[in-house]
């Protein structure tokens, strides 16, 4: 460390070179923090957990004909003939499908008349045994009975029937302790009901919807001329399932069918912009981290390899290989802490823009350091080669003339 | 103090062997001011350079203050170099980002000293080349005189027991020169030996003895004027 003190007095006395080294890893540093940020974010975003069986359910759109009380008896017979598929496990109506972006939203209340709402959830409505369909985990209270379950020809959401909700809401509405939550009424616009139950995860109709996870299950069934089914298969072919599930809805003449996919399929459909941005931003960031490694190392290599002379004297005077190794990286390691603190505020700075501008979450401060730790090690990685390389300069390059 | 004997130096690449310096037997006692002269190419600075373990030997025994210098492994010859050899070059070789004091303190910060007496050995040396008043100076806003009196400094701040001095006037103005010589002369009154390559035969005339080296040949004596570039 006796070198500490030449060092940082010759690097204020050289300015240019160390200071645009100083910058680049600033730059690097408060982009990759971010990135690196928005990147798990992005990723979170994308694996977030659905609470739905996905691999087991398959799922289509299918039409409805004659007067109301037809079409119910239609839907209700062709379900129960489902059922009755040895290649499935269950079958239900569902008024909104995960992943579909079809669906509908309510402004969710604990007081019927206070101004404004505490947040937005979609919600699903469908056959009394849609939750244990989907594959959903109830975590607090209870789910619904076959006496809980309505078959309307609207929505008729305005009957206290009870309601199913996900935890995420539930942490929403009572964030201190969310299973207060149970035996609440809540309004959803201006009608009252009555929580019944907590599921750990329900994911919504909308995956680019800041609140997708905040979910609401009925269980009353609405019949209308275009219903959704959905399936969940038994076995392990989802193929034969759907065509056993095809060759029975089909019977009904004018019956048209439409989307019919498995559920995987909608998660990937409904992802898939996002994938391609994550993928992209994945090797900007990538190709970024390599080009300022190299540009790192360019720099090292070449404000080390300038000083042939300079290193050859030192040999001359002294210095063993190791204290020249040692000088380098004790440089190197002075330029990168003030580079990286520099890159801190830079980072900050940048984050509260991305805050205000685009709403995004605050970088918490353990990515800032990983960031110091990563771009610490990047950089004196980079040197390394440079720095032994200048060790093996010859004492003798002291007396060389040229 | 400084024993050569059979010493020869052949640089060898892929296809061809070029015989740099020939063999040869050398002794110079504590003390001593010695001068090497010879033309450009003669094998001048591959002498120095082996006399200063700057550079490996191919054949031969060296002897320093009688340590065999000839199976020291390099960090044994950095440290050699440090505490027993003073290095004098014609281009000063100081560093420019670094002030007057740090520079003749660099061979210094290799040793163990203590900053307090890192501290006196540079002013001590800096004060016998008349530059003590400048300490904070940086390189560049010296004469070349007086960059090489810092270089001379920070050659003796190390006590070294002989001082390698390479052309240590040939890139200054005569008067200049003259300052150089006397100071080199003042030191080696004090009892430093001196080994120094010169072009210039009134200098050399200044040492003890004189070597001259012509084509890889090392022969002691006073060479013919025409001899020396």
């Amino acid at each position: 460390m006796k070198d500490l003190k030449p060092i940082i007095k010759s690097l204020i006395r050289e300015k240019t070179g160390p200071l645009l080294l100083l910058l680049q890893i600033a730059v690097t540093y408060t982009v990759l923090v971010n990135a690196v940020f928005m990147l798990l974010q992005k990723h979170e975003e994308i694996h977030v957990s659905s609470g739905l069986a996905e691999s087991e359910l398959f799922w289509f759109q299918m039409s409805l004909h004659g007067e109301p009380e037809e079409m119910k008896a239609s839907l209700f017979r062709d379900l129960e003939a489902i059922k009755s598929l040895d290649t499935v496990k269950n079958a239900v109506t569902l008024n909104s499908i995960p992943f579909s972006e079809w669906g509908v939203g309510h402004e969710i209340r604990l007081d019927r008349n206070a101004e404004g709402f505490i947040t937005k959830a979609a919600f699903y409505t469908g056959s009394h045994d849609a939750a244990e369909t989907l594959g959903l985990k109830l975590i607090a209270g209870q789910g619904f009975e076959l006496s809980d379950e309505r078959r309307l020809f609207d929505f008729g959401l305005d009957t206290p029937s009870g309601i199913v909700i996900s935890k995420a809401l539930a942490e929403q509405l009572y964030p201190l302790d969310w299973q207060q939550v149970l035996g609440k009424t809540v309004y959803l616009n201006e009608d009252a009901q009555v929580v019944k139950g907590v599921v750990e995860h329900l994911i919504g109709p909308w995956s680019y919807w800041e609140n997708s996870n905040y979910n609401v299950l009925f269980s009353t069934a609405t019949v209308s001329s275009e219903v959704f089914l959905m399936i969940r298969i038994q076995g392990e072919s989802a193929k034969q399932s759907m065509q056993d599930v095809m060759r029975i809805v089909m019977q009904e003449p004018n019956r048209t069918v439409d989307h019919l996919e498995m559920l995987t399929e909608s998660r990937a459909s409904a992802y898939r912009s996002q994938v391609a941005a994550y993928s992209t931003l994945k090797a900007v960031v990538i190709g970024l981290a390599l080009i300022t490694m190299l540009g790192v190392f360019g720099q090292a290599r070449f404000a080390i390899l300038k000083r042939r002379k300079q290193i050859g004297t030192r040999r001359a005077l002294g210095a063993s290989r190791i204290a020249i190794v040692r000088y380098y990286l004790l440089e190197n390691a002075v330029i990168n802490l003030i580079g990286i603190a520099l890159g801190m505020v830079l980072a900050i700075v940048a984050n509260n823009l991305l805050i205000s501008h685009f709403n995004l979450l605050p970088v918490p401060s353990i990515y800032l350091f990983y960031g110091s730790v990563i771009i610490f090690g990047a950089g004196t990685l980079a040197v390394v080669q440079p720095a032994i390389r200048a060790a093996s300069i010859s004492p003798s390059e002291a007396t060389r003339s040229v | 103090m400084l024993k050569m004997s059979n010493v020869a130096k052949i640089y060898v690449t892929d296809t061809v062997k070029t015989q740099a310096l020939r063999s040869f037997d050398l002794e110079i006692e504590a003390g001593e001011f010695v001068s090497v002269v010879g033309p450009s190419g003669s094998g001048k600075t591959t002498f120095l350079n082996i006399a200063g373990l700057l550079e490996d030997y191919s054949e031969g025994n060296y002897y320093l203050n009688n340590q065999d210098v000839t199976k020291l492994t390099d960090t044994q010859k950095s440290r050699l170099r440090n505490e027993q050899i003073g290095f004098i070059f014609q281009s000063f070789n100081l560093i420019p980002e670094l002030n007057l004091f740090d520079n003749v303190e660099m061979p210094l910060r290799y040793r163990s000293f203590s900053a307090k007496e890192r501290q006196r050995r540079v002013i001590d040396a800096l004060t016998k080349v008349g530059l003590a008043n400048r300490k904070s100076h940086y390189p560049q806003q010296l004469s070349g005189g007086q960059q090489q009196r810092v270089a001379i400094a920070r050659a003796l701040a190390g006590s070294p027991s002989f001082l390698l001095a390479d052309e240590p006037t040939g890139n200054l103005d005569s008067n200049m020169a003259d300052g150089i010589m006397s100071l080199l002369k003042d030191i080696n009154a004090s009892g430093t030996c001196i080994l120094m390559v010169t072009h210039d035969l009134e200098q050399a005339h200044l040492a003890d003895r004189i070597i001259e080296i012509k084509d890889g040949v090392l022969t002691e004596g006073i060479p013919s004027q025409n001899v020396v570039a």
